[in-house]
């Protein structure tokens, strides 16, 4: 009986903690979508000063490039090559003709910016998350503020005009990488049926400029996004060590999760401008 | 004949009935406090006393909770929002940690603020950051990064950041912490020698006793977020308040 009533309280009791738990999950990540929105409006109010800060805005640029060319080049390659042996292996029964524009339809639309936005937050947004995160704990973001040095100009806006411009240039880099893998693919292959001039062919009567526009308009979105999220759990960081590591993390997994939305976001708002047409 | 070093502006500090609290907890209750213009007063306390909250709220990097901090005639909050050019004096503070930007050299930390606020010219600046390097007997470190330098050689050069942008008031947190006696002796000596040579008023958080006797025109011992003692640096030495005799006898100082 006893055992029943501690069983019957218990239950009573967990719906509460499970709601407040729920309630304070929301909370923060409210709070943290709000630090975005308001840390991604005075850094592009600041934006108007970005000549005086050239040189910051060019070193990030550089960094940026030096952290990912290499292992972009090297995920795109394999993402070109893994995908024509999957779909020729799926087409063998119908046609190998449409190989060319699968390729670049998919890399220039959509695995070329998603790739390349999770590379940068991974390299890059990471090390910024970490970089700014460590400053806040070691005090050097008060320092700056003693010195009337507004960290939104000095840390954020070059690392924010740095991704913005870096990431579309990623991804036409990724779109050719990827393409090129897909064609060493069918050159090399003797299970793909068609020529490297049929697939390249295929490629260039499906692939327009509007597909590749919205893979880069895709990269300069996820660009702000990966750097904002980044400088935001940065900024937020506190409890030493052990807090560079959890802002570091949550900066690399909330920048997936948004790019990920973004990019939903973006197709809806294309296919509402630019509605696919058979040909 | 080199020049005589130009006075700092004169600076008073008010600390009225300031109150801060985390979590619930209060730090600081009730804090009064004056500080002279070109004095330099220590404030002495326990670890988790307040202290370095105090100085925070008098730098302006937090907000008390209730009260408020007069720097001359306008209140921190007031002073904080005024552009850099129109401000009538310059505050500056050392932090604990030193906070070097550890990605600049030392020259460009030293410069920092002049670069970014483009008060002098680059010729200029170079001249600033030599004359303050040298004020600290850092001469010649210029290109060395901070992780190139030992504790007691990245206080002295948060010290000349300071010093770069003619600071009329400097804060100091805990600046001989993690240093040894020598170098706690160094910094007490320099301390002294910035009191000499411009005057500028100086808040001076510290534990460390032997510092305090060194540099204190004024000591306050502060103790559950309360100021409890207050005297000239001399008489505190001989203070009978009981928490002051405590603490001077749990450092053997007497």
């Amino acid at each position: 009986m006893a055992q029943a009533t501690d069983s019957a309280r218990s239950s009573l009791r967990a719906p509460p903690g499970v709601v407040a738990a729920l309630g304070r999950g929301t909370l923060d990540v409210l709070q943290i979508v709000g630090e975005c929105v308001s840390l991604l409006a005075a850094t592009v109010w600041h934006c108007r000063s970005a000549g005086r800060h050239l040189p910051k805005i060019v070193t990030q640029l550089l960094l940026v490039g030096s952290e990912t060319l290499g292992i972009a080049a090297l995920v795109s390659l394999f993402v070109g090559m893994v995908m024509v042996v999957q779909a020729a292996d799926q087409l063998a029964n119908y046609t190998q003709e449409v190989l060319g524009s699968l390729v670049g339809l998919a890399m220039t639309k959509e695995l070329g910016p998603v790739i390349m936005g999770f590379i940068v937050a991974g390299k890059s947004g990471s090390a910024v998350a970490a970089e700014i995160g460590s400053m806040k704990v070691y005090e050097e973001i008060s320092a700056l503020r003693t010195m009337d040095i507004d960290p939104v100009p000095f840390l954020s806006m070059p690392r924010f005009l740095a991704m913005t411009l870096a990431l579309p240039m990623l991804v036409l880099y990724s779109d050719v990488i990827g393409i090129l893998g897909g064609t060493l693919v069918v050159a090399l292959d003797p299970t793909i049926s068609i020529s490297v001039s049929q697939f390249l062919d295929n490629l260039t009567e499906w692939l327009n400029l509007t597909d590749v526009l919205v893979g880069l308009v895709k990269g300069l979105v996820f660009g702000m996004l990966v750097s904002i999220v980044a400088c935001t759990f940065g900024f937020r960081t506190s409890g030493g060590a052990e807090g560079v590591a959890r802002a570091t993390t949550s900066a690399v997994v909330w920048s997936f999760v948004a790019i990920i939305i973004a990019d939903f976001v973006i197709v809806r708002v294309a296919f509402l401008f630019f509605p696919a047409t058979p040909k | 004949m080199s020049e005589p070093p130009q006075l700092a502006k004169p600076v008073t500090i008010a600390v009225r009935d300031v109150w801060k609290s985390y979590d619930g907890q209060p730090v600081l209750r009730g804090v009064r406090l004056e500080v002279l213009a070109g004095e330099t007063l220590v404030i002495i306390g326990g670890s988790g006393e307040g202290k370095s909250v105090l100085i925070r709220q008098i730098i302006g990097l937090e907000t008390p909770d209730h009260g408020e901090i007069r720097l001359n005639d306008s209140t921190v909050a007031e002073y904080r929002r005024l552009p850099m050019e129109e401000k009538p004096f310059r505050a500056s503070m050392v932090f604990q940690t030193s906070a070097l930007l550890n990605s600049l050299t030392v020259a460009e930390n030293v410069s920092l603020a002049l670069r970014e606020h483009r008060s002098a010219t680059r010729e200029e600046i170079r001249g600033i950051v030599r004359e303050c390097l040298e004020q600290v007997d850092l001469a010649g470190t210029e290109d060395k990064m901070p992780a190139e330098l030992s504790g007691g050689m990245r206080k002295r050069v948060a010290i000349a950041r300071a010093l770069a942008v003619r600071s009329d008031l400097i804060l100091y947190d805990e600046p001989t912490a993690e240093l040894d006696p020598l170098l706690t002796e160094e910094v007490g000596a320099l301390i002294r020698r910035i009191q000499d040579r411009r005057r500028p008023t100086q808040v001076v958080v510290t534990h460390n006793l032997p510092l305090a006797r060194e540099i204190a025109d004024h000591v306050a011992v502060l103790r559950h977020g309360e100021i409890v003692d207050y005297r000239t640096g001399d008489d505190f030495f001989h203070s009978e308040h009981p928490h002051t005799r405590n603490f001077l006898r749990a450092a053997r100082v007497v």
